[in-house]
């Protein structure tokens, strides 16, 4: 059984999955105009619109192939099994942070995995329609800082070697669990290491473990949608396919109940006899 | 790539001047030198957390505290090649947002400054960014119709 205070791959794709990029990405709550209110894993040329700003038409731009990504977890699945294995990602090693930054030349997506970022869920993935242009000068620009701090400039290429991404995520998530001390969120206090922020039962993107509330529905949704599963010859049987939409309405009602559960008398009764203690008898007719 | 608006300023307000070591000795006016630190804090402080995978809120308020006592005089600003590094990448970061998305930091600041520093990084770097910009004049501008 894994020990239940280190960080694993899984974890970490799953706070990613179930994080804000799920939020920002698939279900578009994108400030930038030309992506908002689109999934950037499913449509394949952001939206035209009118910059009042730039008082000018914003053309569409070309995103790139269908992902068919609905889920979390096909966002799971997809970077786990796709992303980080295929032979068309590549990427750079950040000098200041060990983050890891890949990105797929056939899909046009850049995968961040950085492990002290502000919304606490290790990273990101998106695609906008400069994302290939703007990967390369940020990967550029990096090469420069580790040549000013005389450094070796760390490149992942899974052409050269199909394992390489996958293995430095590996790496990093190793180090993190054997060097906590190096990875604080705030240098001087020493109880701020990624497990106790991550794993501390109270910071799951979607879920408040803790009281077992939700508190993003559609990133609490478990299960594939049909065009991923199908796409990627899932073994799933139809019945079993989610629709985001409802299973987000689903699990938006599962939590208001389980706050209804937790509130006034229920709450009370629930402390006092435990959810499983045996309903009182009825007392006998005489 | 997105255009800038038509009220960006068009003259380079950052320039350089020249390198000498790891330094870099720009010329800007206290104006624009308040601009860039005002851009500096907002990408050191976004709530976007994408911006950080591309440089830490550490890295910017490094930059920060460089030009901070620099910022009244109307001399050069003096800033290490690490940190046009940190800056640069900043702005590269936010470009992917077109002027209407920058809803807390005036979007032809940000486009100004931008433009300049992709300037200065290919200058100092030697690099080319492909004609990476947001203000487009004449010619450069081209037809995107």
């Amino acid at each position: 059984m894994a020990n239940p205070s280190l960080l694993t791959t899984d974890i970490v794709i799953e706070h990613i999955a179930r994080g804000h990029a799920f939020n920002k990405h698939v279900l578009g709550y994108d400030h930038e105009a030309s992506m908002k209110g689109l999934n950037a894993f499913r449509e394949t040329e952001s939206h035209g619109h009118f910059d009042q700003k730039a008082n000018r038409w914003m053309p569409p731009q070309r995103l790139g192939d269908d992902l068919c990504i609905e889920t979390p977890d096909d966002m799971a699945d997809y970077i786990k099994n796709t992303f980080l294995t295929s032979p068309n990602t590549i990427g750079y090693i950040s000098n200041e942070t060990g983050g890891v930054n890949l990105f797929n030349t056939k899909d046009n997506a850049a995968l961040h995995i950085s492990w002290n970022n502000k919304d606490h869920d290790f990273g990101t993935i998106y695609r906008y329609p400069s994302t290939p242009r703007r990967f390369m000068l940020a990967a550029e620009a990096e090469k420069d800082t580790a040549e000013l701090l005389g450094v070796p400039f760390k490149a992942i290429n899974n052409m050269d070697d199909p394992k390489a991404a996958m293995e430095v995520v590996e790496a990093l998530i190793n180090d993190i669990n054997a060097n906590p001390q190096n990875y604080l969120f705030k240098a001087n206090n020493p109880e701020s290491t990624v497990q106790n922020r991550v794993l501390s039962n109270t910071s799951r993107p979607g879920r408040d473990w803790f009281s077992d509330e939700v508190l993003h529905a559609p990133n609490n949704v478990k299960g594939h949608s049909q065009a991923y599963a199908e796409a990627n010859k899932l073994d799933i049987a139809p019945s079993d396919y989610v629709c985001i939409k409802q299973a987000s309405a689903d699990e938006f009602n599962v939590g208001r109940a389980r706050k209804s559960l937790r509130s006034g008398r229920v709450l009370n009764s629930i402390k006092e006899y435990g959810l499983d203690s045996a309903p009182e008898p009825a007392p006998a007719i005489s | 790539m997105t255009l800038a608006s038509p009220t960006a300023v068009l003259k380079p307000q950052i320039t350089l001047q020249s390198v000498e070591g790891d330094d870099v000795i720009l010329h800007a006016s206290p104006e624009w030198k308040k601009k860039l630190i005002a851009f500096l804090e907002y990408a050191e402080t976004t709530d976007d957390a994408e911006v950080h995978a591309f440089v830490t809120p550490n890295a910017l308020n490094q930059v920060q505290d460089k030009i901070t006592p620099q910022i009244r005089s109307e001399d050069d600003l003096i800033i290490s090649k690490l940190h046009l590094l940190s800056a640069y990448k900043a702005f590269l970061a936010l470009n992917v947002l077109s002027p209407g998305a920058f809803y807390d930091y005036p979007a032809d600041d940000f486009d100004r400054l931008h433009d300049d520093f992709f300037i200065i990084y290919e200058t100092v770097f030697e690099k080319d960014t492909q004609g990476f910009r947001r203000i487009k004049t004449g010619l450069t501008g081209g037809f995107d119709g």
